[in-house]
């Protein structure tokens, strides 16, 4: 029963993800993105971390997923304008930056796997606990850095008003 | 029977559950479908007028009148239009206010054949933010209305949705932090049993409370937050270009997430089955007449919350766009920070 549902919803992860690539009109693109959020967060479901789980859909399918969508809204693009793939030199160097990182994610999982992930996930409790015992310094520390990302956006789009 | 169930818990777990997700779905269509004949008598009662009186007895069959002309009527689908999007979009609006209630505790736990049953259908140990998870899915119906309508006004109509509900999302979240900051759960059963043996949470945090309710007033497009289809200036937004039973679609979902947020709000603040000067201890002496009475007291706070939806939206006069996003960032953000800050204080571990 559980490996049915791992295949269904690792299947839709995939052929969504792939649908999010290949989507020509990008309000589509977004919600086969929204899909695949949607399906990643059924396998953590899976894996009984409900928390991460809702997070998942909170984060990403709704409140980032609205922001693309808005933008995209806004600027009302309607088929993309890149119809073939061109193959420059950034994208190059990005995929084999994203391929050197995925292989070692891979090869080498660290210190964290070797730790039951149901002790660890499920229960918001543990989290929490965790989070402002072990982990207080970098929490507090992750949180000040987006926080000055914030200003730093805010600051960045502002318009110049001339004296 | 009861040896039965004894010996196969799981059959007993789902039929319950099977008899629960029928129950508490049904009482929200009904409700939702009701809804629109209850704004129709108050504000009618309020101007001083008759309002509908034709079908039925007081015009109570004039939703089942109007289902049936919805269903009846042509579907007109332009030619301009998104086809997969703009018959999908009315779909999305309905899902996601069912899905919260999945979540939400209508009564004390029944005990049936030897079994205890809990009267949500899912208690989920991370039942607030599930209940955040999905209502923010909500406002893809509305905004892909308008994209897919393919022409000005709904546009509008829905890029102004999507700024409005991400803006009160915050509030709405911020809100409720000092909610499971004083029970230390957020599990949504354990919150009202909390508020059961002690205080109200809109008695304890009344900052939260008030910013609960007016980000819920927003996050169902009720007046005065009803700007993405403000039909003075939108012609209607984003349903401007549907008919028919899609249209009516529009209409069960704004009603079903009024439902579901008046349900939030007497789960959250005002004690869930709570009656007053009663206690766990009395729900669970009186047995399933406990149970019964919780369940109606909370379908009361809801009826209650219902008619104060549509009591607000016959008194208060719409917002300006940019007096919407005032309110929203610059009033209520702080404001329910400065609750985070009070039920910080009124739970100091002393």
């Amino acid at each position: 029963m559980e490996s049915l549902f791992f295949y269904l919803f690792g299947g839709l992860a995939v052929v969504t993800t792939l649908l999010t690539l290949s989507s020509k009109n990008p309000v589509y693109s977004a919600i086969w993105m929204i899909l695949s959020f949607s399906a990643t967060a059924g396998l953590f479901v899976l894996l009984d971390a409900f928390l991460i789980a809702t997070v998942e859909v909170l984060v990403y399918a709704g409140a980032i997923m609205v922001l693309f969508l808005f933008v995209i809204m806004m600027i009302n693009l309607r088929t993309s304008e890149a119809e073939r793939l061109r193959l420059s030199p950034l994208a190059i160097l990005a995929a084999l930056t994203f391929l050197v990182l995925f292989g070692r994610a891979v090869s080498d999982p660290g210190p964290m796997l070797g730790k039951a992930p149901n002790d660890l996930v499920g229960d918001p409790d543990v989290i929490a606990n965790l989070m402002f015992t072990e982990y207080v310094v970098p929490f507090e520390a992750l949180s000040l850095l987006l926080t000055a990302a914030v200003v730093g956006c805010v600051v960045l789009s502002r318009k110049k008003v001339k004296a | 029977m009861n040896e039965f169930f004894a010996e196969y818990p799981l059959v007993f777990t789902m039929a319950t559950t099977l008899a629960k997700i029928v129950l508490f779905t049904h009482i929200g269509l009904i409700l939702a479908a009701y809804m629109p004949w209850v704004e129709r008598k108050v504000s009618a009662w309020m101007q001083d007028r008759v309002g509908p009186n034709r079908v039925g007895y007081a015009g109570l069959g004039q939703p089942i009148a109007d289902a049936l002309k919805f269903i009846f009527k042509e579907d007109p689908v332009p030619g301009h239009v998104d086809k997969v999007l703009f018959t999908l979009a009315p779909a999305l609006t309905v899902i996601p206010a069912i899905l919260v209630l999945a979540v939400v505790p209508f009564a004390p736990a029944v005990s049936l054949f030897g079994q205890t049953a809990q009267m949500a259908i899912a208690d989920l140990s991370v039942g607030i933010l599930f209940v955040f998870a999905f209502s923010s899915l909500a406002v893809y119906g509305i905004t892909l209305a308008g994209w897919a309508s393919n022409s000005k006004y709904p546009l509008i109509g829905g890029v102004r949705s999507a700024a409005q509900m991400v803006s009160y999302e915050l509030c709405l979240g911020l809100s409720v932090v000092g909610v499971f900051m004083a029970a230390q759960t957020l599990r949504l059963t354990d919150i009202v049993e909390l508020q059961v043996d002690g205080y109200w949470n809109m008695f304890t945090q009344p900052i939260g409370f008030l910013v609960f309710v007016i980000a819920a007033f927003a996050e169902t497009n009720r007046l005065p937050f009803d700007l993405p289809e403000a039909e003075t200036e939108l012609v209607a937004g984003y349903h401007t270009e549907y008919g028919s039973m899609k249209f009516a679609m529009f209409f069960a979902g704004e009603y079903m997430a009024m439902f579901v947020f008046s349900c939030l709000v007497a789960v959250l603040f005002m004690g869930g089955w709570d009656v007053p000067f009663m206690s766990n201890e009395s729900f669970a002496a009186l047995g399933n007449w406990g149970a019964a009475l919780g369940f109606v007291a909370f379908l009361t706070k809801v009826l209650l919350f219902l008619f104060f939806y549509v009591w607000v939206r016959f008194t208060i006069p719409r917002f300006k766009f940019d007096q919407l996003m005032h309110l929203g960032w610059k009033v209520l953000i702080p404001l329910s920070l400065l609750n985070i800050l009070w039920a910080g204080l009124w739970n100091m571990p002393s």
